[in-house]
């Protein structure tokens, strides 16, 4: 297992430093997707030795998911778009929009953990009502799933209120997509972020990308809950979140950056530097936290 | 497991606009022949990541204790996990001719394995009567979403006849790169939905399966 975490953590490096020297482009995303594939099947390894109490274990899944929050957020992603948009375009402090990037990606994280303890609480009910009724499963099992869909329904209700911006209609369809305005983040457009102010309208920008939760993540919980793994998850959606955070506050320090023509140098590393080490340090923390059986 | 597994369902029918692959897949291609040398069917197989075959053996409820090995019988519930395809989804295997997508027919004969802690599937597609049988034809493995990452596996085969040309295009990174980033700079200018509204990128990364065979 460490060797798995050596190797993710190595990867990330050399992601990293492909990322920042060229300054983007299709390289880096094709490298950040056969990463994010390599952390993706390690983390599965990962995590049926934690199952199997292999000494290690935690240290290496957490290192992963850190590794597939970054690689994931190198990709073509939204709350990246969405936050390089407001710092192009807004008169934000390079500190203030780091903050609300890795709010953002922790929120983000919180709201996959709640969504699936909402469907694991569903679930607990289940069983303990189906209990010795085997061929009553079926029939609740359609009952469970309207039950969902509500929620559901009402998670996007909260989404769209939460959201404040005027939600256009969806009159689009998508072929192959039964439902076609289901699990989309309605995100601001630049005209509007631009004319934001106020804690009000961050707490919305934040909203707006923590309202979609991460698949990746979503995989992971339903994963470590059933394997009995709860707060391991929990701490893996984390070091996502801060991988996640990571480039999210990057790529939204270089927008300011370059709205405030402090391009290059001194003036373009330092924060990146500081982003670096508060991203990384929070890894660690959790990494050895996890090594020295404190958590 | 059932109103989870309903959860996760709410999550993956709206997943194929998310913006990135969260599925990976390797791909193999083997065209097959008949006698007389005309092609009759591709058959296509699957080997899914670690991570997403766990996710997928275990909403089953096979496995429960993880370790990644299935009993006969286990594996007997499984055959057949990925053959009902849903309305809309059309196996992700492309063929074309000059440009022209052709129908090809829908999944048979398909199997199915876990090993080592991965699905492995596989099925046969029917091929059409080419429109021109002596001109070149492409198959090509994507998710025009995107949202599953198809790579070609080792070589293609051809089975059945030898005097064919074969040729694996991989696709151009920079240029697919730049045209997504394009289509994004394009949605970002306007009020569309950057997820909703997320390029059909999927054919843009994929790697292509060039067949000509002489005429005969």
């Amino acid at each position: 297992m460490p060797r798995a975490l050596g190797l993710g953590l190595l990867a990330l490096a050399a992601l990293l430093l492909a990322l920042w020297v060229s300054g983007g482009g299709a390289d880096v995303a094709r490298l950040a997707t056969t990463m994010q594939a390599q952390a993706q099947a390690q983390m599965a390894e990962a995590l049926r030795a934690l199952r199997a109490g292999q000494p290690g274990a935690l240290a290496a899944l957490w290192g992963l998911c850190f590794a597939y929050g970054v690689a994931h957020a190198v990709g073509p992603g939204h709350g990246k778009i969405v936050l390089g948009a407001y710092g192009a375009a807004r008169a934000v402090s390079m500190a203030r929009i780091s903050v609300i990037a890795f709010a953002a990606a922790l929120a983000q994280g919180a709201s996959a953990v709640v969504l699936v303890l909402v469907g694991v609480a569903l679930l607990g009910l289940a069983r303990d009502n189906v209990t010795g009724l085997a061929e009553g499963v079926l029939d609740r099992a359609g009952l469970w799933a309207i039950l969902a869909l509500g929620l559901w329904l009402i998670w996007r209700g909260l989404r769209s209120v939460m959201a404040r911006a005027p939600v256009h209609d969806h009159t689009h369809s998508h072929d192959g997509t039964p439902c076609a305005t289901c699990g989309h983040s309605h995100g601001p457009s630049p005209a509007q972020l631009a004319t934001t102010t106020g804690w009000r309208e961050t707490a919305a920008l934040i909203g707006v990308i923590a309202l979609r939760p991460c698949t990746g993540a979503l995989f992971l919980l339903i994963l470590t809950w059933r394997m009995g793994l709860v707060w391991q998850g929990f701490g893996g959606v984390i070091a996502m979140a801060l991988g996640t955070g990571l480039v999210t506050a990057g790529v939204a320090v270089l927008a300011v950056g370059a709205r405030q023509g402090a391009i290059g140098g001194l003036g373009r590393l330092g924060p990146v530097a500081a982003l670096l080490e508060l991203g990384a340090g929070g890894a660690i923390v959790l990494v050895s936290l996890s090594a020295l059986g404190v958590i | 497991m059932r109103a989870l597994s309903a959860l996760i369902l709410a999550f993956l029918v709206p997943a194929p606009v998310a913006a990135h692959p969260h599925i990976f897949v390797d791909a193999g291609v083997e065209v097959l022949f008949a006698p007389d040398g005309t092609p009759q069917a591709v058959r296509i197989s699957w080997t899914y990541d670690s991570l997403f075959s766990m996710l997928m053996v275990s909403d089953l409820g096979l496995d429960p204790d993880f370790d990644g090995v299935l009993t006969a019988e286990e594996l007997a519930q499984l055959q057949g996990f990925d053959m009902n395809w849903i309305e809309g989804y059309h196996g992700d295997t492309h063929l074309t001719q000059a440009g022209q997508p052709l129908d090809l027919g829908g999944p048979s004969d398909w199997t199915t394995d876990y090993r080592d802690g991965q699905l492995y599937s596989s099925h046969l597609r029917a091929l059409p009567v080419l429109p021109d049988p002596a001109a070149e034809w492409v198959i090509a493995v994507y998710d025009p979403t995107y949202y599953t990452s198809y790579s070609l596996s080792g070589t293609p085969g051809l089975t059945g006849r030898a005097d064919c040309n074969l040729r694996v295009f991989e696709p151009d990174f920079e240029a697919a790169g730049a045209q997504l980033q394009a289509a994004l700079d394009e949605l970002l200018g306007t009020e569309a939905d950057m997820e909703a509204d997320f390029p059909m990128v999927g054919a843009l990364f994929s790697e292509e399966v060039r067949i000509q065979c002489p005429a005969r």
